[in-house]
């Protein structure tokens, strides 16, 4: 009864990731935290923010953060690329959302497709990295966006202007 | 035990108030004994027994019975009310408050403390005259008693701090949970509702009106015209009222002060006066909520530092009983509240010598007094040399200081040694809804709060009229530092086209200056296009921790926008100032 229950549990939120590219290359991330997916829209730059951290857009009323993934793996980032879009995610403190340069679709991916501990270079933080899986010949890299999103610094305050934090 | 989550609801929003009540009129008893209020404690006490019962919270009822027990001893002149007696009241109604609080999180909760409180009130029926004695008594006979009661309430998790007997210390720390445990409901005058209501059953009409015109294509008829432009007017007064819902009177901050003031007052054996106007004014919950602790704070120097002992008092030829007024006042800018005592005041030389001890005064500059008094909001300043336990943990007024910039509000101090000390506190009556400048940076808008700004200058003109000087300006003999805005923004790529052609043109170079804490900076803009209220809404996450920006809003083009704080810029700035200059 209990291993039916994982069963169904498995199959509706661990194996599905969204595929989306940075630069060319695949990368997927859980499903289960996405919150909608939209155009890219007009970012408003905020002070003291990583390079990473674009600023702010308005999402239908509520002002979220964004940042760019490229920048943040240090990949190479398109130029006005036309089919870039950004991922809007539920974090604890609100939602968040990240720019890719492309989406390309939801896909299945089984326990036994993904390498946990994959003895190959990356460009993303190993405690970001869930693992890497192969699907047709495609390497794809599964990222814990949730964990970028809520544990990276967006923010960079130097200690003289941080007092007021104090 | 089962208990109906939905009457215990009713329950403890009904004994918040009647606790309320409880405190002021125990408040009011302390000051003037009367039949009259006496016999309201008796009532407040009767429905809280009552209406616990009902809801099934036995051990709470009982608790209420016994100090009903005392009220009504009193009431029946078989006891005399004294300052023990008064005591008791007051510090029952802090373990009630704390019980709710409690049983809203979880209705079998007990508080550890009431075993103290039901031993002395025993010992008072018992033996009126000897209650001194048998307070100490009765505090060695305690220990048993809470080590049966930890067994019997282990289950729950967040028991609060003891309070112990007599000094009822403790409560000051348990108090200020109420404002954030409470902070889920609020209360709101049915006329405010039933206005609400009315505005939004027009505005339904007006837009049956413009839908029916739509269908017909008669956009240019008066109707239309005449519907659209009323829908919008409902709009803007629906929004007024829906803000106004969050609007609440000071009393309850004003009681919670007088309290305090008072328990304290008593530890200390001082006595004071306290008088109260100004507490229907209305003020953003948010910000009520906010302020509360610095206020209690600042109350808690007023009686520890500000109102001095009996004897000095005698010494000095002022009245034994020491006055400490808290007034509110309402005005177009926001509200002002003002707390003013006639103890000792603050020792200008003594407050340099040491901020100059603290590295926080530069030697060999003339500092002016208000200049000196905001000394005391620096981090790490504490002018008494002593540690009371009240008041003068070294986290001193900064407290108060830091809570008011980030509400957007300003502290004024004025003192005359002997003679007393006021400190005038200006804040804005919501957060929600600011009227801002509008301001160009670079190709960015900003919007920046109409509050925290002192004036607005023309920097091209006064560089005209005085010669230029770089990176300051002269202004009526002061020298005031100007500072680029973008300075402390993010860099954006100019558009330089747009640039030079204002250039070309000479335009004016707006400077927003804003004052903080008596000293004066000037912020450098491209261009101001407008004054509107905008809609604040708070930056979540890591971005609420950016220094200068206090919130963000929607344009009027639908994108994103920051809202500027100039006070903080303006401390950032003096902060760095200050340490480079030392």
């Amino acid at each position: 009864m209990n291993d039916l229950i994982k069963d169904s549990e498995l199959e509706e939120e661990i194996d599905k990731f969204l595929l989306y590219r940075l630069n060319g290359e695949s990368y997927a991330t859980p499903l289960k935290k996405v919150r909608e997916i939209v155009e890219p829209l007009k970012v408003k730059a905020i002070p003291h923010a990583k390079n990473y951290f674009l600023g702010v857009i308005n999402l239908r009323g509520q002002i979220i953060g964004l940042i760019d993934l490229s920048k943040r793996f240090a990949i190479d980032a398109l130029e006005d690329n036309p089919e870039s879009a950004l991922i809007v995610f539920d974090t604890d403190v609100g939602p968040l959302a990240a720019k890719v340069d492309k989406i390309e679709s939801v896909v299945t991916i089984m326990e036994e497709e993904i390498n946990r501990n994959p003895n190959v270079p990356s460009n993303i933080p190993q405690n970001y990295l869930i693992g890497i899986a192969r699907k047709n010949e495609d390497l794809i890299s599964l990222v814990d966006l949730n964990k970028v999103l809520t544990e990276d610094d967006l923010i960079e305050v130097q200690n003289n202007i941080s007092k007021k934090a104090s | 035990m089962s208990f109906n989550s939905d009457f215990i609801e009713i329950f403890i929003e009904e004994c918040y108030e009647f606790l309320s009540d409880w405190e002021k009129t125990c408040m009011e008893l302390d000051k003037n004994f009367t039949q009259k209020n006496i016999n309201a404690l008796f009532r407040y006490a009767h429905n809280i027994k009552g209406s616990s019962k009902a809801v099934g919270l036995d051990d709470f009822g009982n608790f209420v019975h016994k100090v009903e027990d005392v009220i009504v001893a009193v009431k029946e002149s078989k006891l005399i009310f004294d300052s023990n007696i008064s005591k008791l009241f007051l510090q029952s109604q802090s373990i009630l408050q704390n019980w709710i609080d409690g049983i809203s999180e979880d209705p079998t909760f007990i508080p550890e403390n009431i075993g103290e409180i039901t031993k002395y009130i025993k010992s008072l029926d018992l033996n009126v005259e000897n209650s001194e004695k048998e307070q100490n008594q009765q505090a060695v006979e305690f220990t048993d008693f809470t080590e049966f009661k930890d067994e019997e309430t282990s289950k729950n998790q967040n028991i609060p701090e003891k309070i112990p007997p007599p000094v009822l210390e403790d409560d000051k720390k348990i108090s200020p949970k109420n404002s954030s445990s409470r902070s889920k409901t609020l209360r709101v005058n049915t006329e405010k509702i039933e206005s609400l209501m009315q505005l939004v059953g027009e505005l339904s009409i007006q837009l049956s009106i413009i839908k029916h015109t739509k269908e017909k294509h008669d956009y240019n008829s008066s109707i239309y015209e005449h519907a659209t432009t009323l829908a919008s007017k409902l709009i803007k007064d629906v929004q007024g009222q829906t803000l106004s819902l969050r609007m609440q009177p000071l009393n309850n901050l004003f009681q919670r002060l007088e309290r305090v003031a008072l328990d304290i007052s008593k530890d200390l054996n001082k006595n004071i006066e306290i008088e109260v106007t100004g507490e229907d004014v209305e003020l953003d919950k948010t910000v009520i909520e906010s302020i509360i602790d610095p206020f209690v704070h600042l109350m808690r120097n007023c009686v520890d530092h500000g109102i001095e002992s009996l004897e000095q008092r005698k010494k000095a030829n002022k009245p034994e009983n020491g006055s400490i007024k808290i007034q509110a006042l309402q005005d177009t800018s926001g509200i002002e509240i003002i707390i003013s005592d006639d103890g000792n005041g603050l020792d200008k030389d003594k407050i340099l010598e040491k901020a100059l001890k603290n590295s926080l005064a530069k030697p060999n500059v003339t500092y002016s007094e208000s200049e000196i008094f905001n000394f005391i909001l620096k981090p790490g300043f504490s002018t008494k040399e002593t540690v009371t336990g009240i008041s003068g943990r070294g986290v001193g007024m900064d407290v108060l200081g830091t809570a008011l910039i980030d509400v957007g509000g300003k502290l004024e101090i004025e003192s005359q040694l002997g003679k007393g000390s006021l400190f005038r506190i200006k804040l804005p009556t919501s957060l929600s809804i600011v009227d801002s400048l509008i301001v160009e940076v670079g190709t960015s808008e900003y919007a920046i709060p109409i509050q925290d700004l002192a004036e607005i200058v023309d920097l091209v003109e006064l560089e005209q009229q005085n010669g230029t000087n770089k990176g300051k300006l002269l202004l009526r003999g002061n020298i005031i530092p100007v500072q680029p805005l973008a300075g402390y923004l993010p860099v954006e790529k100019m558009n330089i086209e747009k640039n030079t052609k204002f250039k070309s043109e000479n335009p004016p170079s707006p400077g927003l200056i804003t004052s903080l804490n008596g000293s004066l900076v000037a912020f450098k803009v491209d261009r101001i296009s407008g004054q509107q209220p905008v809609v604040v809404r708070k930056l979540k996450g890591q971005m609420n921790k950016i220094p200068g920006i206090s919130g963000s809003t929607i344009f009027g083009n639908g994108e994103p926008g920051l809202i500027v704080s100039l006070t903080v810029l303006a401390k950032i700035y003096l902060d760095k100032f200050s340490k480079r200059a030392v």
